[in-house]
């Protein structure tokens, strides 16, 4: 090729190159004020009735309205569709009144016909995020802006009605048959947000929903955006195509929490979850093979004194956690079990021999291991693959040693986890579990009808253990309409699950998360001051979130000067080459 | 060439197909790893609920059952619905096709040209100074996987700089207008693309040295010199012809690779193509999904190399007498 045609072409692709750029910036030059959230999981399903991952709840809070609303200070209940209600004497019966003049996104009236189509059809086919909260409740319409609820038992939970309500006008033609394979492209919304565009793998972008009844949010937009680690993820945010991430790994977190990372602050939300060695107590029925020195309350007491809580917060948390020694039921801290210091579970390998010891459990034969009527005292420890688990491991199984205990370690992803817990073919395994509002559901798992009875269903029950005195007061409170005896009554049921201590709870870590300072302000958290911003029961920091100075958000970057720059260094090379050749002799004749 | 050599390699492709397709239906049932393990347990679904899903997902009846209605579907190019997004696995793949053939298309182009330069330069000059940094440069390329550049130029340049984005397709929610749009898509691509062609420029050259030093003791490189052509010439017209044959092969099957994308660099940098739609298929145990990728990338490396087969055949008369 011919010098001239080699510069020809450079030219002309630079002249194309600017002229391109010079388009591309007068289209970009918007004045939105957008809100891009990093998250390392892509939506499994918009559709209600088929997802379950934190990221689509997190999209349904933005974009599904709900009878009633949580506060971000203390979760209490808020209107929402209802702008008010009432209770019959017994309890059991609520009326509903809608606010006046209700719309979803696409202009469509939002009435009391669809609450109850809602209600009704997710109970009648069973929705996975539905069936729990709405099993005891029938609903119908009054008028047009009334529906009434009724329970078929006491329930301490309502007023609080969160269960999405959807637009009947879209569903209704949607049959039970097809509703799995429903991709809830629809974008019909009676949330803040309405889906504007959807890139599976890629983004949801989701528009301010005009119709929207409550507070008008300052963000114009918010943008969800997939990436496959934790680290490109961070590297956006300091980049500044990201305006807030979850599940910032704890190195990194902790360089942001100390103030190393300009521009960048961290934020570690609590919302009760906790993780644990769940120890097989040997009551499932018909299936499972626990190991028989775990059916003894002395040994899972030991194993809850052998283990160094503190030590693990500081390790594996890195101080983003505490220690705990009871479970968990509730997101909302006042929930937790009332215990002193000295009474809680410590590291106290001492104290755990001496139970041991008690239990009959001795090294008869010096080999490290102690054993009872000729069986070794040797678990099967199921490991979750999960960075936290794997790491936690080695402290476990090397403290359990220490107390005469040996342990054989197995890993597994969480499904195939979840399917071995459900043969109850264990001994000791590790998991976790982030609890709703309501204590009633994490209290429901350990109650005797959860254990697992049939691999194929399995059960919430993974301790596999039982105990007639929790499950009444399950019962109890769960028609118990007064809170302070609610509560009294939840608190006598920790103090059965810490003696008889079917789990080691080990701690109760924070969700690890970052946002661009220099950029916005209003990070409401869900509850006040210890709870999440992102991903929390309600979603409200997107109706709150404020621009620092003029102009928050993730503008586009500065795309267009790089290609120009790319534009002409390519250019500039080509020239080069052409000229090279020129004074090649050995080329030129 | 004879049509005897097109026949045997057609069928000898054709085979290996089949093998592909058999061989596909048991690796994925032979691992120790429950298909419907996420559904299982802790009452997820109704037991009438995964009923229907194990109709649907073909996992009823005895093996030999699931592999007759595994054949059909195959030939139907039905291959069923992701368990994961519940959409039809074909769909899903086509849907992500044209971003991995951009990216590992463009990636591989400059991965031969530029490999392929270099390594005919440094045999040409054996035992030159560019000779001796590239040789170097190569097998330091060579042996290091190309995720690692891709976390290299992800945290120093995209991260520390901003000068291009951290991850993805697109720019989210701008449009620039087609060509604003492209440029935009290119400059999304051009550090996966640098990856990729870092991590894999390295064979190329060393391949193309090692056969341009082996054509450089020829005999018709002496003739053509003593014809008194130029040096140039014997490299161009002589030279480098022979020595390419060997990267004809290598070339093919890069080009089969295309299909089955950049598992770790489409990773890394977030990039949704079927490297990527792969590594999450692995990792959400999606059976239909995989089964189909594997399918889809072991029959274009296949393809590829019944063309390698041709133009070999083309390229060098020894291939096709010796048929």
């Amino acid at each position: 090729m011919s010098r001239r045609a080699l510069g020809f072409i450079a030219t002309g692709a630079l002249g194309f190159g600017l002229l391109a750029a010079g388009l591309a910036t007068n289209a970009s030059a918007q004045d939105k004020l957008v809100f891009s959230v990093g998250v390392t999981q892509d939506i499994d399903s918009l559709n209600v009735t088929v997802g379950y991952l934190v990221i689509d709840f997190e999209i349904w809070n933005l974009t599904l309205p709900s009878l009633t609303d949580r506060s971000a200070e203390d979760f209490s209940t808020l209107p929402s569709m209802a702008e008010s209600w009432t209770a019959s004497d017994d309890g059991l019966t609520w009326r509903y009144k809608l606010r006046e003049g209700l719309k979803w996104s696409d202009g469509e009236p939002m009435t009391a016909d669809d609450v109850v189509y809602t209600i009704t059809r997710a109970v009648a086919d069973g929705w996975i995020n539905h069936r729990s909260d709405l099993a005891n409740i029938t609903a119908t319409a009054i008028d047009s802006r009334t529906v009434q609820v009724v329970s078929a038992v006491p329930d301490p939970k309502l007023p609080y009605l969160g269960s999405y309500i959807l637009p009947k006008h879209v569903y209704e033609k949607i049959s039970t048959e097809e509703m799995p394979n429903y991709l809830a492209d629809d974008n019909v919304s009676g949330g803040p947000f309405q889906i504007v565009e959807r890139k599976e793998g890629e983004f949801v972008r989701l528009a301010r929903n005009p119709n929207w009844h409550g507070k008008k949010p300052t963000i114009d937009e918010v943008v969800f955006r997939m990436y496959e680690t934790a680290e490109a993820q961070f590297n956006a945010l300091k980049a500044g195509d990201l305006d807030a991430i979850d599940d910032v790994p704890v190195k990194l977190f902790a360089s942001v929490a100390a103030g190393e990372v300009e521009n960048i602050i961290g934020l570690a939300g609590n919302q009760g979850s906790f993780s644990e060695l769940a120890i097989n107590s040997g009551c499932a029925k018909g299936i499972g093979d626990g190991h028989v020195a775990l059916k003894d309350r002395k040994v899972r007491q030991a194993i809850n004194w052998a283990i160094d809580r503190q030590l693990l917060v500081d390790k594996i948390l890195s101080g983003f956690g505490v220690p705990a020694v009871s479970l968990i039921p509730s997101a909302n801290p006042a929930f937790d079990m009332k215990i002193s210091a000295d009474e809680a579970y410590s590291y106290d390998p001492a104290k755990a021999n001496a139970l041991l010891d008690e239990a009959g459990w001795k090294d008869s034969n010096n080999d490290g291991v102690r054993d009872k009527d000729g069986v070794e005292l040797k678990l099967r420890y199921y490991d979750r693959s999960t960075a936290g688990a794997t790491a936690t491991t080695p402290f476990l199984t090397g403290w359990l040693k220490d107390v005469g205990i040996a342990t054989d370690v197995k890993t597994f992803d969480e499904d195939s986890l979840i399917a071995e817990q459900s043969k109850s073919e264990f001994d000791l395994y590790t998991w976790g579990w982030t609890p709703y509002v309501d204590p009633d559901n994490m209290l429901s798992y350990f109650t005797t009808s959860q254990v697992p009875t049939d691999p194929d269903v399995g059960g919430y029950n993974d301790a596999n253990w039982c105990n007639d005195e929790f499950d009444a007061l399950y019962l109890k409170q769960n028609s118990e309409l007064d809170p302070t005896k609610r509560a009294e009554l939840i608190q006598q049921m920790h103090e059965i699950f810490f003696d008889e201590a079917p789990y080691a709870v080990l701690y109760k870590y924070d969700n690890l998360q970052a946002f661009r300072s220099d950029r916005w302000q209003n990070f409401t958290r869900q509850p006040s001051d210890v709870g999440p911003v992102l991903f929390s029961q309600s979603s409200p920091v997107y109706r709150d979130l404020e621009p620092v100075g003029t102009r928050g958000g993730s503008s586009g970057t500065n795309t267009m000067i790089i290609v120009i720059v790319a534009l002409v260094v390519a250019g500039g090379v080509l020239v080069a080459l052409a000229n090279r050749r020129k004074e090649d002799p050995d080329d030129r004749q | 060439m004879s049509r005897r050599y097109l026949l045997k390699k057609v069928i000898g492709a054709l085979l290996t197909l089949s093998g592909v397709v058999v061989f596909n239906f048991f690796l994925f049932r032979i691992i120790d790893r429950d298909p419907l393990a996420k559904y299982r347990g802790r009452s997820k679904l109704t037991l009438e609920q995964r009923e229907t899903m194990i109709r649907r997902m073909g996992l009823e009846g005895s093996k030999w059952d699931q592999f007759v209605v595994y054949v059909k579907s195959v030939f139907r190019l039905d291959f069923g619905r992701s368990f994961d997004s519940t959409q039809p696995v074909l769909g899903e793949i086509t849907a992500r096709l044209p971003a991995t053939l951009f990216l590992v298309g463009v990636s591989t182009l400059l991965t031969i040209c530029i490999g392929l330069y270099i390594g005919t330069k440094a045999g040409w000059r054996r035992g030159s100074r560019f000779d001796r940094t590239s040789t170097s440069a190569a097998m330091v390329l060579y042996s290091t996987p190309e995720f690692f550049f891709g976390m290299l130029l992800l945290a120093f340049v995209a991260g520390r700089t901003g000068w291009f984005p951290t991850g993805g397709l697109r720019s989210v929610g701008a449009n620039y207008g087609f060509v604003g749009n492209l440029l935009d898509r290119i400059h999304h691509l051009v550090l996966p693309v640098l990856t990729l062609t870092l991590g894999y420029l390295g064979s190329y050259a060393l391949i193309m040295r090692t056969s341009m030093i082996e054509t450089l003791g020829e005999d018709y490189l002496v003739t053509a010199r003593a014809k008194g052509l130029r040096d140039s010439e014997v490299m161009s017209r002589h030279a480098v012809p022979n020595a390419l044959l060997p990267s004809v092969s290598l070339i093919a099957i890069s080009c089969g690779f295309v299909i089955g994308g950049a598992i770790t660099t489409e990773t890394v940098f977030s990039y949704p193509g079927l490297g990527l739609a792969t590594a999450n298929a692995i990792r959400n145990n999606d059976l239909p999904m995989l089964q189909a990728l594997f399918l889809f990338a072991s029959a274009a490396v296949i393809l590829f190399n019944l063309v390698a087969d041709f133009v070999y055949a083309l390229l060098d008369p020894r291939v096709r007498r010796a048929e």
